[in-house]
């Protein structure tokens, strides 16, 4: 199979190639790409990887055999402008997760023309990037639903945070779950590590930050085979002034006078609501006020009837895509989904809260 | 017994109950395909038992504690282990089109940041679509689960229906809450599906198969 991909005439390069994918360029394949390139270069383990280069077609016959080696594949953007040292373009780009072989070239498609998304002139007009076309690679792998899905904060060269989260990473690197936290360097042992076939998924962070040579950031996924690598990129922020997720739950910080407990989360759906705030732990639990903050662990199909008698909505878990999430916006409904359990532990029965379910913050008094 | 059980009123009753949390007479008959007066027959003989109780000033039917109770003892009668053991693997199937429903929806409301108007038709076709070949897969996986419990023909039927009125034009058949839309259909899906297996939503995704893991904070 390795003959067939990889020739220059092709337009789908294997950039996994064994011979090696030739020279690339981040006009013509995008930071994504070339992140990828770097990471097999280094003999770390990435998926299968090929990419359709910005400005190229493939002919049916190149999807076809793309098709012949895996049934399902992920098929995500790879701009010129993303992953760069100075405007990460984070969560523009549109991606696709578990795509049939036979769909492979709409999907491409797709992700190409993620480019010319309002969204995405905005932004750059917003951050004060140049306008003109974005030239759009597009990556392709074979995919299988991870257990596990990390990213890497690099703080600098011996150091950095790595975040995680059971099942897909998508999520995760929107925003949309809250992740367990660890920070490195870490005590070997320490309980509570992502731990993958005996070794710190920390542990291997780090040791690519060495291989490197520099703070990177880093993306990874756990397979049933083993940890895979999926996107590195150079640092692009100053994470000591980065607002932190440790601090869920903890008493007010600066900046909110003082006028009770901050507790944050994910802004779910827009809107700010004061009022007095009711916890349940199931829908039937007597004590529900109609007109009241509903204040809940999770929310299922039974709650919706509560929720639309409800000011606002505040959730322990969750993120952007969870049925709370969904029901809320569809209501008008502020909602933070996310806050911690820790976080509504121990709330009194006459707790007010402000739900600032624009910037997923709420404020307990 | 592994097959599909001749259904049972009392049950898929109680069933429905207690996965909607509550409803009216009308719209819990709606959601059994049944006649309304075999549905409130059944509500009322529920009600006789301490198994439901009606608000009458909203005309609301919800489960009792005890019915919850009751309900899930009748769903280990319904739906044994054997059966369940055959009902994991197209549940495991369900999760990531589960993923998929939800980035959809969000899709469907949200862009950039801001509620969507449907003043776009390219961007509401191209989430239609893509729900379309969603539902493709959706219909796979419940005629597989049909097999073995009718009840999942009936949400197949139900999801089709919600596809239907929003290809018809009804944009509230999406995401629209309290009005068997396409999410909240599924909501009744999901909440099925972990009911029937006994997943808490905490472990859902700890549950993927793969490399073991170590839970944060020993939990």
């Amino acid at each position: 199979m390795g003959r067939d991909h990889g020739r220059p005439a092709d337009a789908l390069i294997e950039v996994t190639a064994a011979a090696g994918a030739g020279p690339l360029t981040a006009r013509d394949v995008g930071g994504k790409t070339l992140g990828l390139a770097t990471l097999h270069r280094a003999g770390l383990r990435v998926p299968r990887t090929w990419v359709l280069p910005a400005g190229r077609t493939a002919r049916p016959g190149d999807w076809d055999r793309l098709a012949a080696v895996a049934d399902r594949w992920a098929v995500r953007s790879s701009a010129d402008v993303e992953d760069g040292a100075d405007l990460s373009h984070a969560g523009l780009f549109h991606s696709e997760l578990d795509v049939a072989g036979a769909e492979l070239a709409s999907a491409a498609a797709r992700v190409r023309a993620s480019a010319d998304e309002p969204g995405v002139a905005a932004y750059r007009d917003r951050v004060g990037a140049p306008a003109g076309p974005i030239g759009m690679g597009v990556v392709l792998q074979p995919y299988e639903p991870p257990a596990a899905s990390g990213v890497w904060l690099g703080r600098g060269p011996g150091s950095g945070r790595l975040e995680w989260t059971e099942g897909s990473g998508e999520r995760l690197v929107s925003g949309r779950v809250t992740p367990h936290a660890e920070e490195w360097p870490a005590a070997a042992g320490e309980p509570g590590l992502l731990v993958v076939d005996g070794h710190a998924a920390g542990g291997a962070c780090l040791a690519v930050q060495r291989l490197l040579g520099q703070a990177t950031d880093l993306e990874f996924a756990v397979l049933g085979s083993g940890l895979v690598w999926l996107q590195c990129r150079p640092v692009t922020r100053d994470l000591t002034r980065a607002d932190d997720r440790a601090d869920l739950g903890d008493p007010a910080g600066p900046g909110h006078g003082g006028r009770g407990r901050l507790l944050t989360g994910v802004a779910a759906s827009p809107g700010v609501v004061s009022g007095p705030a009711v916890r349940l732990r199931d829908a039937d639990e007597h004590g529900w006020r109609p007109g009241s903050v509903l204040v809940t662990e999770e929310t299922g199909p039974e709650w919706v009837p509560l929720m639309a008698e409800a000011t606002a909505l505040v959730t322990a878990v969750g993120g952007m895509l969870c049925h709370a999430a969904i029901v809320a916006r569809e209501l008008g409904l502020p909602c933070v989904t996310g806050v911690g359990s820790q976080a509504l532990a121990g709330l009194g029965p006459n707790t007010v809260m402000e739900v600032d379910g624009t910037r997923g913050r709420v404020v307990v008094t | 017994m592994t097959g599909a059980a001749p259904e049972d009123e009392h049950f898929l009753t109680l069933h429905i109950l207690v996965l909607k949390g509550m409803g009216t007479a009308a719209a819990l008959a709606g959601t059994l395909d049944r006649g309304g007066p075999a549905t409130a027959g059944a509500l009322r003989a529920l009600a006789a038992e301490g198994f439901a109780q009606h608000l009458e000033k909203r005309d609301i039917w919800r489960p009792t504690a005890e019915g919850k109770e009751h309900h899930a003892g009748l769903l280990r009668q319904d739906t044994p282990a054997a059966v369940v053991e055959l009902i994991q693997p197209w549940y495991e199937r369900f999760l990531p089109l589960n993923d998929r429903l939800k980035s959809l929806c969000t899709q469907w409301q949200v862009r950039d940041g801001s509620p969507n108007d449907h003043t776009d038709d390219a961007h509401d076709r191209r989430v239609v679509g893509e729900l379309e070949a969603l539902h493709e897969r959706t219909t796979g996986v419940l005629g597989g689960l049909g097999a073995l419990r009718p009840r999942y023909l009936r949400l197949r039927d139900r999801l089709d229906s919600a596809l239907a009125r929003l290809t018809g034009g009804d944009i509230t058949a999406f995401t629209g809450v309290m009005r068997d839309s396409y999410h909240d259909v599924w909501m009744e899906l999901h909440r099925d599906l972990l009911l029937t297996t006994g997943t808490g939503r905490d472990v859902e995704e700890a549950r993927l198969k793969g490399t073991r893991l170590v839970p944060a904070e020993g939990g």
